[in-house]
């Protein structure tokens, strides 16, 4: 080895070079929060990487890991935990989905991250939202919101149909995917289009989240192959929730769904219909919608088997270190050297 | 409830008594080391009243409100001081700095309000008492080690060399604070272990940066430097007493702060 590059060596598998990465890892973690950039992850990202490189250069070049076995164990741990972190980022997904309440799940109304790795078969999910509820309670005047329930029907991977209620900390699970239910819930007016030529489609728009967004329950209506944008918005009086008493999320007894077709102002109940030149917009009801969230990685046992195996280590590096010399005999050798020291 | 107010009052009365008795103890050279132990013992037995009577009106542990946070938090903080404070007899006067630490939860959680909250789902979990677990004896082995960094501190001072002279040296007391830095760090990994647990099972990912799980991770990365450091750097028993407290401001800091300040699902209280 020539002198530049063990000179690197002993750098790159510095203790000290740790410390700074330590430092480095949590300035970067912090930085991650005031950050909004697509990237931002690689603050995290980086320091990690280097951590790791410093991590295996200091386990090769370090007598002390050939001393210590305990702490081999711990800091090979640390490794495989970085390792499978790092894997886990190019196989993972995650993702949500909304369901209208009474429909199939649509992979269209499904958005995503996925690593690059990841064999995405979102595509060949299969499952219904029967139903949901979802019960508050009040607290000191404010609403609480307690459990969630989704019934749930769904096609299994060997294409079986079966029935479960899911929520809270029961995922629905198919395909590898976790599907958990979430605070993400809303109203979903349901319409139904006659075009001229050809037959009925039926559809459903997603107001924003509620009561999250309580004062916003607006969205717009792109109606299929046409050039009709409506915009729509929904207004009710009915409270819903109760501060003062148990409540349930449920549609509102005097919803009116409000639309704009470009000048023209609409006011429409269940069963109003709104004409246009190539067909007729019926408005079928106000439906409920959920949102999921999807989460797939395999990874994640391995995870937790890495984080014991070190800490594991870690604990045996110390019980090693300390227990035959218990703190009070070392108080009791200091004490002896003293007066031996005094005499 | 008035039972129940009454023995949380007498327990604070009986530690601050016990603090107070510490704090005369060093300043007059005087061995109350008993009657300490008695007042400690008392009010925690009177805090458990008190937390037993609540757990019974409410059906739910102490876990949900500040207050309710509060007063397990101490009464393990407690709990875990009783056990040093009986188990390392030469290091007892270190009741004098570790107590009034204490006094400000104690003060902190009088003042606050004392209602019922409501339990979210994601609370109905054995992962809920594992993962709080583990952080109270993360927090108790700091508070330990935050005693004999004192010490090492105030020998800083004529005053407090003199006062504290007949404690072992900052060597001995410094290697105990070590000691228990490293439980310390055992528990805070097992707790953050565990909480990934618990929020992939209640919100489908183990980790997401919320602000709460920022500072937790801080907070162990602050514990893995200061380990780090005095195995690597030659530290003086100051800078390592000055680590342990930054430690323990974090950890105060995320465990009592962070979830009153973060609109984060990943609350630590529910009012």
């Amino acid at each position: 080895m020539t002198a530049s590059s063990s000179r690197l060596v002993a750098y790159s598998s510095s203790l000290k070079l740790t410390l700074l990465l330590f430092l480095f890892l949590g300035i970067s973690v912090v930085l991650w929060h005031f950050t909004e950039h697509k990237l931002k992850d690689w603050l995290i990202t980086i320091p990690l990487l280097f951590l790791a490189f410093n991590l295996i250069t200091s386990m090769l070049t370090n007598k002390i890991f050939r001393i210590h076995g305990w702490l081999l164990l711990f800091h090979v741990g640390l490794l495989l935990l970085l390792l499978l972190i790092g894997i886990s980022q190019v196989t993972k997904l995650i993702g949500s989905v909304e369901v209208t309440n009474g429909t199939v799940y649509d992979q269209s109304s499904a958005q995503w991250q996925q690593g690059i790795f990841h064999r995405n078969r979102l595509d060949r999910l299969q499952f219904k939202l029967e139903k949901f509820n979802i019960n508050y309670a009040s607290s000191h005047g404010e609403v609480v919101r307690l459990d969630t329930q989704a019934y749930i029907t769904w096609v299994d991977e060997e294409g079986k149909v079966k029935k479960g209620v899911v929520g809270d900390r029961v995922p629905l699970k198919i395909y590898g995917y976790k599907l958990y239910t979430t605070h993400n819930k809303g109203f979903a007016p349901m319409f139904k289009w006659y075009p001229n030529q050809g037959g009925a489609v039926e559809g459903s728009v997603h107001l924003p989240a509620w009561p999250e967004h309580e004062l916003n329950q607006a969205n717009d209506l792109q109606i299929p192959n046409t050039p009709y944008k409506l915009w729509l918005t929904l207004k009710f009086f009915d409270p819903i929730l109760s501060s003062t008493g148990p409540s349930i999320f449920r549609i509102p007894d005097d919803p009116l769904l409000i639309v704009r077709v470009d000048e023209k102002r609409y006011e429409l109940q269940p069963g109003d219909f709104i004409d246009f030149p190539t067909g007729r917009l019926e408005y079928l009801g106000l439906n409920t919608w959920m949102g999921f969230q999807v989460f797939y990685d395999w990874s994640l046992p391995w995870m937790l088997g890495a984080s014991l195996l070190a800490l594991f280590g870690l604990a045996g590096h110390f019980w090693k270190k300390f227990a035959p010399t218990p703190w009070q005999n070392s108080l009791e050798e200091e004490e002896k050297n003293r007066w031996n020291k005094n005499n | 409830m008035e039972q129940e107010q009454l023995s949380l009052w007498l327990a604070v009365v009986a530690y601050v008594l016990a603090g107070m008795l510490a704090i005369f103890g060093v300043v007059f050279a005087k061995k109350y080391e008993k009657s300490i132990l008695f007042f400690m013992c008392t009010g925690l037995a009177l805090h458990a009243v008190a937390i037993a009577l609540r757990w019974i009106r409410l059906e739910h542990g102490p876990y949900l409100t500040m207050f309710e946070i509060l007063s397990s938090n101490l009464f393990t903080l407690m709990l875990f001081f009783i056990i040093f404070y009986w188990r390392y007899k030469p290091v007892r006067p270190s009741a004098a700095v570790v107590l009034p630490v204490l006094f400000i939860m104690m003060a902190w959680m009088m003042f606050v309000p004392h209602d019922a909250g409501m339990i979210p789902a994601s609370f109905d979990t054995i992962w809920l008492w594992i993962h709080i677990g583990f952080g109270k004896v993360f927090m108790g082995a700091v508070l330990v080690a935050v005693g004999m960094g004192g010490i090492i501190v105030l020998r800083q001072c004529a005053w407090g060399e003199r006062k504290f002279s007949n404690l072992p040296s900052n060597e001995r007391l410094d290697d105990l604070a070590f000691r228990f830095m490293a439980v310390a760090l055992i528990f805070d990994s097992l707790m953050l272990i565990a909480g990934a647990l618990w929020a992939h099972d209640a919100w489908g990912r183990y980790w997401g940066w919320d602000p709460l799980e920022t500072w937790a991770f801080i907070t162990w990365l602050v514990l893995v430097i200061a380990l780090h450091l005095r195995a690597t750097v030659k530290l003086s028993y100051e800078q390592g007493a000055y680590l342990i407290f930054a430690v323990f401001a974090l950890g105060f800091l995320t465990f009592y702060g962070i979830p009153f300040i973060s609109d984060a699902p990943h609350q630590g209280t529910f009012g």
